[in-house]
């Protein structure tokens, strides 16, 4: 049965991968080199915010490795979490929208083994992407030549990667087991993720506005963080500990969830 | 008739969250932000002072343009086209893919109308709904442009900026149409506006980091940049044909398949 889920999910892995191709491969080859003057950069410092957030350097200089990175990092952890929120999706409900449900909850299982088994096809899918992330990263600085100082902060980014898009992938496997109509599960999971998204532009911009990161998965491991070698324990913590809630909360709903439409 | 009204109900609770949800975050924006961002201004320039005008230019900062108003609104259209995007994605993907999804293309086509006849009541339905979120929006963006803005850039050109808002919308209404009539099967019209509208995000914010102009092209929000408008006074003449020629394809290709497709009867 995990054989024929991740059939299922192949050719979307492929796309996604595609995208991420593009992002990671494409941005580093592009990526020159531009003489970093660290010294200029420090007047930087004293400009608020919001003007950062509108300059595009948040914490990071661009024209150095490190931080033109973490710029194409953060835009593919947004592609991980849209991908995750996809597979959370299908996890759950592929077979309600397929209509082919009452064919697989015949078989002699139960219904908690027929989602673990869904769930762990899509967290291999996950997996599996955020460790292409890594392995693109470092293929694409070996082939650029460009001198990779960076290698330890890769494997942080991909780390971290993984843990915000499993939040959303869980949150996402939530929400659709909690709503019974399958759409609007996949679609509170997309709203919950953009709101998220703009919620992490304001903490951007606002001066005093440390509380709103709580509410920004993406911004829960910083540039500055993961580039000085560590992800922040607290928010490793709230992801793995929000993503075993909703696990479970999931599983127990979906064990006794009526699914007729 | 009935098509067009159906779709236009259908569409209209999200229709009217999103506008909502749209002028909340303008709002935000250019009368909650913009203010602070103004008052940095002198700050920044008398840090900047002691620097060489060379510095300046080496990052790319035209200090003028980019603390001015329209510089701005400029910043706040990454986030509201994307928001724009998404929005006309998934109002559009929705409109055409309800048969597929639903599983009843066929009894639509038992009804006595010709297939073009279905298209167009969808697509003008999506184009109603676009027009009149868009036309809130642009008001909005008049009604604050009002009450905050500095006389850095003339309410003419603003407005021309603000349409943008509504062309970027349609593009992507061509996307989406063009997704839901050639897509096998649409499991989720949210992870698919989603997709499409941060994949352009993404795209158009490689497309800044990058400097690449050619990369522009691929970069839909990119074409109808405001600080191009309130620079020069109209969009980028390359970058508008191109959005173009990809919306009249999208729909023309579209509106083919949809007429000549078989149809799955369930």
């Amino acid at each position: 049965m995990l054989r024929r889920e991740l059939k299922t999910g192949r050719r979307a892995f492929l796309l996604w991968t595609f995208g991420l191709f593009f992002i990671v491969v494409a941005g580093l080859t592009k990526f020159t080199g531009f003489a970093g003057n660290t010294e200029v950069l420090k007047i930087f410092d004293d400009f608020p915010k919001i003007v950062l957030a509108v300059f595009g350097m948040v914490g990071v200089d661009v024209s150095t490795l490190p931080g033109f990175y973490a710029i194409l990092a953060f835009y593919s952890i947004i592609c991980a979490v849209i991908y995750g929120i996809s597979l959370g999706a299908n996890a759950v409900n592929r077979e309600s929208i397929d209509k082919t449900y009452e064919f697989i909850f015949t078989k002699p299982r139960s219904r908690f083994y027929v989602i673990n088994i869904k769930l762990l096809g899509g967290i291999i899918y996950l997996t599996a992407f955020c460790l292409l992330n890594l392995l693109f990263s470092f293929a694409a600085t070996a082939l650029q030549g460009i001198e990779n100082t960076i290698s330890e902060q890769m494997v942080l980014f991909s780390v971290a990667m993984w843990l915000i898009s499993f939040l959303f992938f869980m949150l996402c496997v939530f929400l659709s087991a909690l709503i019974n109509k399958p759409e609007k599960g996949a679609q509170a999971a997309n709203a919950v993720f953009l709101l998220s998204f703009l919620i992490g532009m304001a903490y951007d911009i606002l001066e005093n506005a440390a509380f709103l990161r709580y509410f920004a998965p993406l911004k829960y491991f910083s540039y500055g963080e993961v580039l000085s070698g560590t992800l922040n324990t607290k928010f490793i913590i709230i992801c793995l500990v929000a993503s075993f809630i909703f696990y479970t909360a999931a599983s127990l709903i979906f064990s006794k969830k009526d699914l007729l439409d | 008739m009935n098509i067009f009204a159906y779709e236009i109900k259908s569409s209209l609770k999200s229709a009217l969250i999103w506008a909502i949800a749209l002028v909340a975050v303008l709002a935000a924006l250019m009368l909650g932000a913009y203010p602070s961002y103004s008052d940095a201004k002198d700050q920044i320039l008398s840090l900047l002072s002691n620097y060489p005008p060379e510095f300046l230019a080496a990052f790319g900062m035209k200090s003028n343009t980019l603390f001015s108003y329209g510089g701005f609104y400029s910043f706040a259209f990454a986030y509201l086209g994307l928001m724009g995007a998404i929005m006309a994605s998934s109002v559009s993907i929705s409109v055409f893919s309800r048969e597929k999804r639903f599983k009843c293309t066929d009894f639509l086509l038992t009804k006595p109308v010709s297939r073009p006849f279905v298209f167009f009541a969808k697509f003008f339905a999506v184009l109603l709904v676009i027009l009149a979120v868009s036309a809130v929006y642009i008001a909005a963006g008049i009604i604050f442009y009002k009450s905050a803005a500095d006389d850095s850039v003339t309410l003419q050109r603003y407005f021309i900026a603000l349409t943008g808002f509504f062309f970027n919308q349609l593009f992507f209404v061509g996307l989406g149409v063009f997704y839901a009539t050639f897509a096998k099967k649409v499991r989720s019209v949210s992870a698919a506006a989603n997709a499409i509208g941060f994949a352009a995000f993404i795209t158009s914010a490689l497309a800044a980091l990058l400097e690449d102009a050619k990369l522009e092209y691929l970069a839909p929000p990119k074409y109808f940049e405001p600080l191009t408008v309130i620079e020069t006074g109209s969009f980028d003449t390359g970058l508008v044909a191109a959005a173009a020629l990809i919306f009249v394809l999208c729909v023309g290709l579209s509106f083919y398949r949809y007429c000549k497709s078989d149809t799955v009867a369930v």
